[in-house]
């Protein structure tokens, strides 16, 4: 019975905090009113913006997102951002937004549209 | 009658114990938050840095001031900010929890002082005097503060000399 229990406090919260990346990327479509394109990801993903440290999301995450990025300027090693190659990726959407609202202000100085969003992680995903 | 007066050599062995060997190992594992918030909000961007190594004032005005972090906006919401904070300051180089040996180079600064980066601290100058420029210049390292470049296990507030990898 103790057991049981403990095998339910586990499961509950993990079940209820964890989305999957295509979980993330539906919602983000539905915020979107539209499907995403992985073309548009893609070009998002590599296009040269205006951000004074950052101009590009290659910038730190590598022109290949299952790479192994670097802060650009701590140099910190930042994880692979793709989840084929790093599982915990996109299954949290409150980080998901986080980082969306702080690197879109950096690399484009404006916050990214919903459109650019779902666009950004259909991109990401269809990294296999 | 017993003499009051200590005998020179305990307290020559724990002077000794107390002082970092050559450029120095402490061999203590440098006090963390709790929270693992702090290394997975902070450590995201750059190491996250014992509290040992800065005065509570200064975690006070780099919290405070998060908006406008070295030039980049790594605000959180309010709640979590004060949570953080606190356990920082808690465990702060000034405090009660400090590691003595760092405490007390990093006293020479001046109280009205408020340093910000844990690179310009005179604990690190004095670790790191024997480190050639061309090493923080090697690809990944690249920065002072990117200290788990070379200690692996620094946001664990590990820094043991034995530990050090330096990257090619």
């Amino acid at each position: 019975m103790n057991k049981l229990l403990c095998l339910l406090c586990l499961a509950v919260p993990l079940d209820a905090m964890a989305d999957s990346p295509t979980q993330i990327l539906a919602q983000l479509q539905a915020s979107a009113g539209t499907s995403a394109s992985v073309e548009r990801g893609r070009q998002l993903y590599h296009g040269k913006f205006t951000g004074e440290k950052a101009e590009s999301c290659a910038t730190c995450h590598t022109p290949n997102p299952k790479d192994v990025g670097r802060h650009v300027r701590t140099n910190k090693v930042i994880d692979p951002l793709a989840p084929s190659v790093n599982a915990a990726r996109f299954t949290d959407m409150a980080k998901v937004e986080k980082w969306f609202k702080r690197n879109c202000n950096e690399v484009l100085n404006r916050a990214c549209t919903a459109q650019e969003k779902a666009d950004f992680t259909a991109y990401i995903l269809s990294l296999k | 009658m017993l003499s009051q007066r200590p005998s020179p050599v305990p307290i020559l062995f724990m002077v000794l114990c107390a002082m970092p060997a050559s450029a120095g190992d402490l061999n203590v594992v440098l006090p963390m938050p709790e929270s693992k918030r702090y290394v997975s909000e902070c450590g995201s961007c750059h190491t996250a840095y014992s509290p040992t190594y800065l005065p509570a004032r200064s975690w006070r005005k780099l919290m405070l001031e998060l908006d406008r972090h070295f030039g980049e906006d790594a605000s959180l919401p309010q709640m979590e900010r004060d949570q953080l904070l606190a356990q920082l300051e808690v465990l702060a180089g000034d405090t009660p929890r400090a590691v003595p040996a760092i405490a007390a180079r990093n006293a020479r600064v001046a109280v009205t002082e408020t340093p910000v980066r844990v690179t310009e601290m005179p604990f690190f100058a004095f670790m790191h005097d024997e480190v050639p420029a061309a090493i923080w210049r090697r690809a990944k390292v690249g920065s002072k503060g990117n200290c788990i470049a070379c200690h692996p296990r620094a946001e664990e507030g590990r820094y043991f000399e034995r530990e050090i990898q330096i990257p090619k």
